[in-house]
């Protein structure tokens, strides 16, 4: 992997690899950020294309003088974007215009995070064959049936701190095991 | 925000109970910091519900595992208890009917200890017209002190039939204590009969036992007693 340090560098020469590895970074935080934000959308393709268009535009104008100024940049955008979106009934023609002025991309941004998001999810499932039962019960009932910590210690019989230790732990062993092949996720990607 | 602040918020941000305050700071940090959004990540994958959690093996012990269990055992507390107080209570009931015995008669040749007074003839009048309360203030005239073993006994009788076993207990016991030849017998059976009419079977038994040992006019009632309550 390439440093971050001439990420920008790279871009401004419109290097490809560079434009896919910011892209790769982003690309799952922006459609978490349109999700949460943005709800009953079939697909939030287009709004994510407006935030790179509108990030490599800035990139081009000189904008973003390094690195460290990238991701608030992307969020400062995705919020714009948004607001564009509530308050903008033209959206589509907006996000048209925008795309073919400044970012053409063959990306497919919500395929790339479902095929993403699909390597991790088996990653997840194999590191919880590894976790002890009662950590797996602990993320069970929190995860999936959506109890709260209260509940989870009733049920086991624990206290509510026993719960969330174990809780964390077991997150951090799951982590630990994604991070191991984080070359296959990008998404998982940071400095050592 | 930092790390640990924005690891405290994560669960609430992905349920969505995160202050708008927080909400926006949050999101810059996830923006910024790969480790954190890592983190977020992974949970966000699990709140997806797209991750099967299997569990296999062995069960972990869950205190939720012991609701059919204390169901049961309570239900089977509540049966046994139950059979108990049925099987107390039926005992109880045969005992008592096996204690249900005539009251000895009162006659007026009786010699043994006999006090030669009017009240104890009135006493002993209402005693055998079956006024055994009325005869027991009688008594009570005669002898205050408790000495005479033949008033002794029938107060102990009188006691009985006005259903106080216990104070007939203690008068019997009085006789039995002082080996008073005139009523020794009969106060141990009819001792017998009150430990009967309290349900203390053992100590009942105890009595007929030493009675049916003996060379005594009640040693054939004692032991028909003694069968009657072993056949139980």
């Amino acid at each position: 992997m390439k440093s971050n340090n001439s990420l920008i560098e790279r871009l401004k020469q419109n290097e490809k690899e560079a434009q896919t590895e910011l892209i790769k970074k982003f690309n799952s935080r922006i459609l978490l950020y349109f999700r949460l934000r943005i709800k009953g959308e079939e697909s939030y393709e287009d709004l994510v294309q407006e935030v790179f268009a509108s990030f490599f535009k800035g990139v081009g104008n000189d904008k973003i003088p390094e690195d460290a100024y990238i991701a608030p940049f992307i969020f400062g955008i995705a919020k714009r974007v948004m607001f564009n979106f509530f308050y903008k009934k033209k959206r589509s023609e907006n996000i048209q215009k925008k795309s073919e002025e400044n970012f053409e991309s063959s990306y497919d941004f919500e395929e790339a995070e479902r095929l993403e998001n699909e390597s991790m999810n088996n990653v997840i499932q194999q590191a919880m064959q590894k976790l002890p039962e009662v950590d797996k019960i602990i993320l069970k009932e929190f995860y999936l049936k959506e109890n709260g910590v209260g509940d989870v210690a009733s049920i086991l019989g624990k206290s509510r701190h026993y719960i969330s230790v174990r809780k964390e732990r077991a997150l951090k062993k799951i982590k630990n095991e994604i991070l191991k092949q984080k070359d296959l996720y990008n998404i998982m990607q940071r400095e050592k | 925000m930092t790390c640990r602040e924005f690891a405290n918020l994560m669960d609430s941000y992905l349920k969505e109970e995160i202050s708008p305050k927080k909400r926006e700071l949050f999101e810059v940090h996830y923006f910024e910091c790969d480790n954190c959004f890592a983190d977020l990540k992974l949970r966000e994958r699990l709140y997806s519900k797209e991750v099967p959690i299997v569990l296999k093996g062995k069960k972990p012990f869950l205190v939720w595992d012991l609701k059919p269990l204390l169901v049961l055992s309570s239900f089977l507390f509540v049966v046994i208890l139950s059979l108990v107080v049925i099987n107390n209570y039926r005992e109880a009931e045969f005992l008592d009917g096996i204690s249900n015995v005539e009251p000895p008669a009162y006659m007026q040749s009786e010699t043994r200890g006999a006090l030669q007074d009017e009240t104890f003839r009135n006493a002993m009048s209402q005693y055998n017209n079956k006024q055994y309360i009325e005869a027991l203030k009688l008594l009570n005239a005669v002898d205050p002190s408790s000495v005479n073993p033949q008033v002794l006994f029938f107060k102990g009788i009188c006691s009985l039939q006005t259903n106080d076993p216990k104070s007939a207990i203690k008068r019997f016991d009085v006789i039995i204590k002082n080996m008073n030849p005139s009523y020794y017998d009969e106060a141990i059976f009819y001792k017998g009969i009150a430990l009967l009419r309290l349900n203390k079977r053992k100590q009942a038994l105890e009595q007929f036992n030493n009675l049916a040992s003996m060379f005594s006019p009640y040693s054939e009632r004692a032991k028909v007693l003694i069968g009657k309550i072993n056949s139980w």
